[in-house]
């Protein structure tokens, strides 16, 4: 199976090639970037071709799916043009920095019967997955609140620009930190969200877009949970972030921290420091065998382009309650500007 | 006052207070009195009016439950006598403003011991953002986590202890007001995790005048097998610092006849091993002491402990209306 690139500005895009070419029947055919200069620099580095246009990529490398990995604000013109050329699609998350696009994408990918893949890729994460058996055995009971973070450390924001740039990220840590946990709360409990409270303060960096938020969503049948996705981890801290929930049931607690697999690096000499590597699971790998499985065998993905949809709901209400400062019940009636 | 868990844990405290010792342990039972004071070698009295007409009785500590503390602050007010007081406050600012008024008209010193602004881990941190090391602080999460505490029937009572809300929860709020200032507003969820008559979970998020953000977590919703936890987390421009009480174990015993495998040893609470003891319980009530012996500010006013009782209140009344709260 042929699969093209849609850009490398997401830092994903390095694990996702590395992935495609390690995968057997698959061929990493090209690459498609704005960036030309990047675009061609990464095309020799994977040896594969470099591709001016999506167009381009799709008539000459001929992919049967592209991952797209673009600024969050050109997915969904990426994403539609791949698939009114027939192909499948595997998209970063968020995959639209509006409702409105979102449902564009859901309409198209309906309407082609294209397999189209969000890339919540926790939902591929060995930890994560452990937990979603122990709650589907009912190991805690039913669940009553879920306490969720996934902060990042900021170096990770300042080497990539247009995370910073609302009009191509679409926004700042809310935009790109809310839908990774609001993803795992929905799959945990297999609900929906019904109310959306988020606070935002002033920022801790001197950035375009806000960098620390506070949500707390409401879920079908009395669940609560909180969700903080700050990019409040300053340089220093020795690796690049976190994932991690505490959820509480009626008869017991389960704390994940699916991130915890560590070696402890200490260096001296010219950098000296402290930092953690990582020998856990390879949560990407696992997700983009599941989209070849998918596209082979016409199988629905684990995390759809409706499940990507509903956490740019989310993501929107989120944004509109830190501006109003009252919680936003969903759904959203009105799709907002 | 008091033979609670409170009253024992201050009466190992007060053993290492200078300036003021304990005469006496007061009780409502005379066999609870006399099974504590024999144990610290004071004397037991039966009922709090008794211990209140002793004239070497210069203060006293209480520790009884919270919904009982407005009628023994007025009591000991009235005797004239100088007053400590286990927080919460109050369970209602109705309560907690009489407290402070009765107090001050009374002319005693009252001191409400928010012992976490004197855990040596918190006063560092906060220490830590004094001396700007962090920066500006603009973001916090703060958590305060074990099983119900099944030993006392009165934290079930929601009328008694106000829930994890306000027993609980008031310690993190408390403190974060110190650290970061005066709150904007409130937003949070009550939970009854368990299925008691109280709330036993609270996740409470606080925007603070200064533009910081905090998430507030308290519960007694954990299983009993869990050990007590208790994390701080401050993000600042410039830098952060993060605390949990379960990393802080300097000295693990293990035994092959021992019914758990590992047992830490906590040092700082261990007040009795130690030859220098750091005991925040101890700091606070020589604080008290010194307060009562020279002029001084208690490092928790009566206003600040009202303060942060009505910030828990605000996070009941938001959790109810579904509502942010804004505090005025």
């Amino acid at each position: 199976m042929r699969i093209g690139v849609v850009s490398f500005a997401h830092p994903h895009a390095e694990s996702y090639a590395e992935c495609l070419k390690s995968i057997k029947g698959v061929e990493f055919c090209g690459i498609f970037d704005e960036d030309e200069e990047r675009g061609r620099r990464k095309a020799s580095e994977y040896g594969v071709s470099f591709h001016p246009t999506l167009g381009d990529l799709i008539k000459k490398a001929k992919p049967e799916a592209v991952i797209i990995t673009s600024e969050n604000a050109r997915h969904v013109q990426h994403a539609l043009e791949a698939m009114e050329n027939g192909l499948h699609v595997l998209c970063e998350k968020p995959i639209s920095t509006t409702l409105d696009d979102a449902d564009k994408l859901v309409e198209k990918a309906e309407e082609t019967g294209i397999v189209f893949q969000t890339c919540y890729v926790m939902r591929y994460h060995r930890a994560a997955i452990t937990v979603k058996q122990l709650l589907d055995e009912g190991r805690i009971g039913r669940i009553r609140a879920m306490v969720g973070t996934n902060k990042l450390n900021i170096d990770r924001i300042l080497i990539e620009r247009w995370f910073t740039e609302p009009s191509l990220s679409g926004g700042g840590a809310i935009m790109d930190h809310t839908v990774h946990l609001a993803d795992m709360m929905r799959w945990y409990l297999g609900r929906e969200a019904t109310r959306v409270y988020t606070i935002t303060g002033r920022n801790l960096f001197d950035l375009k877009v806000e960098d620390h938020f506070l949500t707390l969503i409401d879920f079908e049948g009395d669940v609560s949970g909180t969700i903080d996705g700050s990019w409040c981890m300053p340089e220093g801290y020795p690796t690049w972030g976190e994932v991690g929930m505490t959820i509480y049931g009626e008869e017991g607690v389960i704390m994940l921290d699916a991130f915890r697999q560590n070696l402890t690096l200490i260096t001296g000499g010219e950098k000296p420091g402290v930092t953690l590597r990582y020998y856990g699971c390879n949560p990407d790998l696992e997700m983009i065998k599941d989209f070849v499985r998918c596209v082979r065998e016409g199988g629905t993905p684990r995390a759809t382009v409706v499940d990507g949809r509903q956490g740019v709901e989310i993501t929107v209400a989120s944004y509109i309650s830190a501006k109003t400062r009252k919680p936003v019940e969903l759904p959203l009636k009105v799709n907002p500007p | 006052m008091g033979t609670g868990f409170m009253a024992r844990t201050h009466l190992e405290a007060w053993r290492h207070v200078e300036g003021g010792k304990v005469v006496a342990v007061a009780s409502r039972s005379m066999g609870r009195a006399r099974e504590l004071a024999s144990q610290y070698g004071v004397e037991a009295i039966e009922g709090f009016d008794k211990a209140l007409l002793r004239d070497d009785v210069d203060a006293v500590d209480i520790c009884t439950p919270t919904h009982t503390h407005r009628e023994f602050v007025e009591a000991a007010a009235e005797s004239g006598k100088h007053i400590v007081l286990e927080k919460p406050i109050s369970t209602n600012l109705e309560d907690a403003d009489k407290i402070i008024s009765k107090a001050r008209r009374a002319g005693v010193r009252l001191m409400v011991a928010h012992v976490l602004r004197y855990f040596p881990e918190y006063v560092e941190a906060w220490r830590m953002v004094r001396n700007g090391e962090l920066g500006e602080p603009l973001h916090a999460r703060a958590s305060r986590k074990g099983a119900f505490p099944a030993w006392a029937e009165w934290y079930g009572d929601p009328e008694k202890s106000g829930g994890v809300e306000i027993d609980l929860a008031i310690h993190d709020i408390d403190y974060l007001r110190w650290v970061l200032g005066e709150v904007e507003s409130v937003y949070a969820r009550l939970l009854n995790v368990r299925g008691r008559r109280v709330h036993d979970h609270a996740l409470i998020l606080l925007r603070f005048r200064n533009g910081a953000l905090a998430h507030v977590e308290a519960s007694w919703a954990m299983p009993k097998t869990c050990p007590f936890t208790m994390t701080l987390e401050i993000y600042g421009s410039k830098a952060m610092v993060a605390y949990s009480n379960l990393d802080g174990t300097p000295i693990t015993v293990s035994r092959d006849d021992s019914a758990e495998s590992h047992s830490p040893i906590t040092l700082p609470y261990s007040a009795s091993i130690l030859p220098f003891p750091i005991d925040p319980y101890r700091d606070e009530l020589q604080d008290f002491v010194n307060l009562v012996l020279g002029d001084g500010e208690p490092r928790v006013r009566p206003e600040e402990a009202r303060e942060s009782l009505r910030i828990c209140l605000a996070a009941r009344e938001s959790s109810k209306r579904g509502e942010e709260v804004r505090i005025l």
